[in-house]
């Protein structure tokens, strides 16, 4: 039996102390994580998908690297998207071109799109589709500050203390950047 | 992808013996951003200090005599920069720790301003004011403002004097030597500021204000040390003062 079959109900904690002893149990996390981070890299750059695994395999290093970093109060996955994040706004800042826009090619799930038009007042009693393509239009056009938190919100399904920790920024202002975001969204929706 | 990703991912780490950096690395981090916070409260609770005890100790007591444009000789500007500059820097350090981010900048601009507030409070019921503004007026650059004000005390003023003791103080009246080489006898009462003048004692240099009686008398309304550097090409008075 291998170490990741062994090991598939073990949780994030469990995890990184096996890696800690055993680098062969970053397998787990990897395997565990690599879906969410390609999404949300893809949401939140305009990396290409073929450079999206060079991305990866970046950002998993440097988790592995700074695994004795973990904070074991701190939900990993929020460790995670941070070590994530601060990998794409580097790479931007070195492109000198930050996350400016967010790529079209992603889909948008019934139940994101019912979350987004119920937050945002939306009507979705038409075609979803169009409804859809309006919002991934909006989200472009909305300041970085602002998208990321729709993303970590609506797409990623992460609490006000999730995104407080990746972004390190006190939970008030989660709730001030998310009724910002809102504004500047219906402000450009409208147009 | 998933299975490739990881395998590559292991075999990168086995190759280059990629090993995670030990605890110590980042308890380091944490404890230098933890001793800069310190250093950053520390330096401003000192420039607290020294605001405070020039304001009660100088820039009070001189109000009625001096002229608007004169208070900006006085007015601790410099260690307001300071203490702002310092505050910053202590923000920046504490938001920089690991739980720093968890914290309002308002909620850790108050503490930090606070705690430099309370250790200012210590020092100054230490009466640490006074030496340490004697120490601040040595500080290269800064001793120049110091010189500055110290020449501007030099200047004819018919309500202001400066100093050195020659004799203790008896019968409310003591002596004092100024710049000129002129022996004065200076008058106290009940209304002279401070109400302990248990500090003039001989040699001490000190400045006055108050009224001129007669060409050698001299009614003492407020009395104040010296405290700024003497430059001894000041002039030749102030040499004979040391």
């Amino acid at each position: 039996m291998t170490k990741t079959n062994q090991n598939s109900f073990a949780s994030d904690q469990e995890l990184v102390k096996l890696t800690l002893k055993n680098s062969d149990h970053f397998a787990q996390v990897i395997n565990k994580y690599q879906p969410q981070l390609f999404y949300y890299i893809k949401r939140i750059s305009n990396v290409p998908n073929e450079d999206i695994e060079d991305h990866l395999q970046e950002i998993f290093l440097k988790i592995y690297r700074n695994l004795n970093n973990y904070n074991q109060n701190l939900k990993f996955s929020s460790w995670l998207y941070r070590i994530a994040r601060n990998h794409v706004i580097s790479h931007h800042r070195k492109l000198k071109a930050r996350p400016q826009r967010i790529s079209t090619d992603w889909e948008i799930n019934e139940q994101i799109l019912n979350n987004i038009a119920s937050d945002f007042e939306l009507d979705v009693s038409f075609d979803n589709q169009l409804i859809t393509n309006q919002i991934k239009l909006t989200l472009n056009k909305l300041d970085i500050k602002y998208k990321e938190v729709i993303v970590y919100r609506f797409f990623e399904d992460k609490s006000y203390e999730e995104i407080a920790d990746i972004l390190k920024k006190p939970i008030g202002t989660i709730g001030t950047l998310l009724n910002r975001a809102k504004k500047q969204f219906h402000k450009h929706h409208k147009e | 992808m998933t299975k490739k990703l990881a395998l590559k991912i292991l075999e990168k780490i086995k190759q280059h013996y990629i090993k995670p950096k030990p605890k110590w690395h980042f308890w380091i981090k944490e404890i230098i951003l933890w001793f800069l916070f310190g250093v950053s409260i520390v330096i401003g609770s000192l420039a607290f200090t020294l605001i405070i005890h020039l304001l009660k100790n100088d820039i009070l007591p001189m109000r009625k005599f001096l002229h608007a444009n004169e208070y900006f000789l006085y007015f601790p500007f410099f260690w307001l920069l300071i203490l702002v500059v310092f505050i910053a820097l202590a923000y920046y350090h504490w938001q920089k720790t690991e739980k720093g981010y968890k914290y309002k900048p308002l909620i850790i601009l108050g503490v930090s301003i606070l705690t430099s507030l309370l250790i200012s409070c210590i020092l100054l019921n230490l009466n640490l004011g006074r030496p340490l503004t004697k120490q601040a007026n040595q500080l290269p650059g800064y001793s120049k403002l110091g010189k500055m004000r110290g020449q501007h005390w030099l200047k004819q003023n018919p309500n202001r004097l400066a100093g050195q003791v020659l004799s203790e103080i008896e019968n409310n009246q003591f002596l004092l030597l100024d710049a000129s080489e002129i022996e004065w006898t200076i008058l106290t009462d009940e209304n002279t500021y401070p109400e302990d003048l248990s500090f003039i004692l001989p040699n001490e240099k000190l400045r006055l204000f108050g009224e001129k009686e007669t060409d050698d008398t001299f009614q003492a309304i407020k009395i104040l040390p010296w405290d700024f550097p003497i430059n001894k090409k000041l002039n030749a008075g102030l040499k004979k003062m040391k």
